[in-house]
């Protein structure tokens, strides 16, 4: 060994085994939230319980769809297929067979579907599996090929999705959607996802899976070329992000109740995709972040959808859609003038938190 | 027995012979330098040898005793075997660390299936830590190792060479095909590297082809040479043998008059 000291330094710094400090402190800020939701429950009223539970939907979404679109660099327009196909087969599973006959009143639903109620839980995994099991199909071509079909086969997914949901009436209940889904999600079930979603994606992320995931981003020839099968982890990630994006679609048709297809348009992935951008494409932090102020600042601006009273002397009438006017600009302008949005690539680490203290001890941190 | 052989080798691109009936035959431990004039096809064949691209036809068969055929195979799945390569044009991941560029040639070998580090299990543990330590012994031999936290986009130039060489020896192959290594480098670095080199062969008892123009360097560090010329083998034996063969010198000198006018 050449630089015994430099070496040991390094090591030091590297090592996996001195992580137990963040540990200890991811552990506290999780329960702190957990506090926090438990006041929460007690006292907010149902309104803020809702934008709650949405804030904790769109940061699993987000943070899924990150993977594949930020960590992976493989651009796709999914989120809105997934979420409907984790959001149906889920509600069809929890609904009981009585609930099933009031709501499918054009067409009786398929007999082997008709019998089938499953408790909230295993619901929401199946959903999860479907939305994965899918992913897996449609990667297994799409990956295969090189070049930028993902987005167009994806967006493409999107719309098939919705057609199948509008025209498979004895499933889906066509246009007229699933009412009267059980309302099982509660603050501890989307937050719950939330965290269960943080902590499996973070782990890869910060693994030696996805240091080859952000080495086929930055360099396929070069991951390649390593020994590093750019296919398999390509599918990895994206049927992954489909698992809990399809959970997260479950949670959400267990939250408002009503679910059709109407509800899954690219809209939804338009969203995920400013979310992203203004986190950060690669920054999980950045997601999360976004996650939460773009749920509550779309909330924010429902103000400029009613009509507007100006010092009494006259009013704005309300524009129906002016929020999406006006996150369509926000996207544009990101693009354009801030492509690193918040966060960049960078992420939260409690060294840098340290670091911002004076005095505070900087020390590298994962 | 040879470690990589390949007969009758030819790439065509469109109505260009980029490289015409390349026969390579490779012994364990050789230090074998092709060269050429540009657009000869060097790269091209590395290209083959490598999986990058797929030859019009000719066979390449590595370990001929056990005739494992590379036609046809990934980059991923050669470079599995053992067959490792650096870039004309470096090809590092610029916004990840200089420890991580090495770490990330580990990945192709690990055991540990995905949900292992998401479950923290212990096996996972233990193979990155030695994936680090590995990695840091590696930078170490190439002096590196104080700059591991740095991005590898804002290393020197020469630095970059010598991260992409000891990424290509973090695959643990054995045979090592480096591109015009010693590219932009002055002359003070040339002999470092060549120390590396003649290093690295004996510690990870490597074979090794490579492509360099600095006639110095290959005449001083190889045994045997190969000449392309517009894709046609043109010469192939010992240094001094070829510094004398006429065609290669009409061949350089020719390349001299194209670059006068
Ligand atoms: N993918 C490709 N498609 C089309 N033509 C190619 C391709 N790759 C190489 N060529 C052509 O093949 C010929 C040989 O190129 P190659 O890169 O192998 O040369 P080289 O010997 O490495 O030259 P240099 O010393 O300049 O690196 C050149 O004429 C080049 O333009
Ligand atoms: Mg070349």
């Amino acid at each position: 060994m050449k630089d015994a000291m430099q070496y040991r330094q390094a090591r030091q710094r590297w090592s996996t085994k001195n992580r137990r400090r963040n540990r200890i402190l991811t552990l506290a800020a999780v329960l702190c939230t957990c506090g926090l939701l438990f006041f929460a429950n007690r006292f907010a009223d149902e309104y803020q319980i809702r934008i709650l539970n949405m804030v904790a939907i769109y940061i699993t979404l987000a943070v899924s769809y990150n993977l594949i679109n930020g960590i992976t660099g493989q651009f796709s327009l999914e989120p809105n297929a997934f979420v409907a196909l984790g959001a149906y087969s889920s509600a069809l599973l929890t609904m009981t067979p009585m609930e099933k006959g009031m709501n499918f009143i054009i067409d009786p639903c398929a007999p082997w579907l008709a019998q089938i109620c499953v408790p909230f839980l295993p619901a929401v995994i199946f959903g999860g599996l479907m939305a994965a099991f899918f992913a897996l199909l449609m990667g297994f071509p799409v990956f295969r090929v090189r070049g930028d079909y993902l987005a167009i086969v994806t967006l493409g997914f999107g719309e098939v999705i919705r057609v199948v949901a509008n025209n498979l009436q004895t499933v889906t209940n066509g246009p007229l959607g699933l009412k009267g889904i059980a309302p099982y999600t509660d603050l501890w079930w989307t937050w719950g996802l939330a965290f269960v979603t943080l902590f499996v994606i973070i782990r890869l992320v910060n693994s030696s899976y996805g240091r080859a995931l952000k080495a086929i981003r930055e360099n396929e020839l070069a991951a390649e070329s390593m020994g590093i099968n750019s296919f398999r982890h390509k599918l990895l990630a994206f049927s992954m992000a489909a698992f809990f994006e399809g959970m997260a679609g479950a949670m959400l048709a267990h939250l408002i109740t009503t679910i059709s297809p109407m509800l899954f348009t690219f809209f939804l992935t338009f969203n995920l995709l400013i979310i992203i951008v203004l986190g950060g494409l690669g920054s999980l932090t950045g997601s999360v972040i976004a996650a939460i102020a773009f749920t509550w600042g779309s909330e924010l601006l429902r103000a400029v959808e009613e009509p507007t009273d100006i010092f009494g002397w006259f009013t704005i009438p309300g524009i129906p859609g002016m929020r999406m006017v006006i996150f369509a600009v926000i996207l544009i302008a990101a693009m354009l003038f801030w492509r690193e949005g918040i966060m960049g690539r960078k992420e939260f680490s409690w060294g840098w938190l340290f670091g911002l203290v004076p005095g505070g001890k900087q020390k590298k941190s994962v | 027995m040879a470690l990589l052989e390949s007969s009758n080798l030819t790439m065509r691109f469109g109505g260009l012979t980029a490289v015409d009936d390349f026969n390579l035959r490779l012994l364990p431990g050789e230090l074998v330098g092709l060269i050429g004039p540009n657009g000869a096809g060097k790269t091209t064949v590395f290209n083959m040898l490598t999986g990058r691209i797929r030859p019009s036809s000719g066979s390449i068969l590595f370990h001929t005793d056990q005739q494992v055929n590379i036609i046809g195979l990934k980059p991923n799945r050669v470079n599995r075997l053992g067959i490792a390569r650096t870039f004309q044009n470096i090809q590092l991941l610029p916004e990840l660390s200089v420890l991580e560029n090495v770490m990330m040639a580990w990945h192709g070998r690990l055991k540990s299936p995905f949900w292992a580090p998401i479950f923290g299990l212990p096996s996972y543990r233990r193979e990155e830590e030695a994936m680090i330590e590995g990695s840091l012994e590696l930078l170490d031999r190439v002096d590196l190792l104080d700059l591991v936290d740095t991005e590898a986009g804002n290393l020197a130039y020469g630095q970059q060479r010598r991260l992409e060489i000891v990424r290509a020896l973090a695959t643990r192959p054995s045979l090592l095909l480096l591109d015009e290594p010693a590219a932009g480098m002055n002359p003070n670095e040339t002999n470092d590297l060549m120390r590396l080199i003649l290093e690295i062969k004996q510690d990870f008892s490597l074979t090794i082809l490579l492509i360099e123009h600095d006639m110095k360097f290959v005449m001083g560090l190889c045994e045997r040479l190969i000449v392309l010329d517009h894709g046609v083998t043109i010469a192939e034996g010992l240094p001094e043998e070829i510094r004398r063969n006429e065609q290669v010198i009409t061949a350089y000198l020719g390349e001299r008059r194209r670059a006068d006018h």
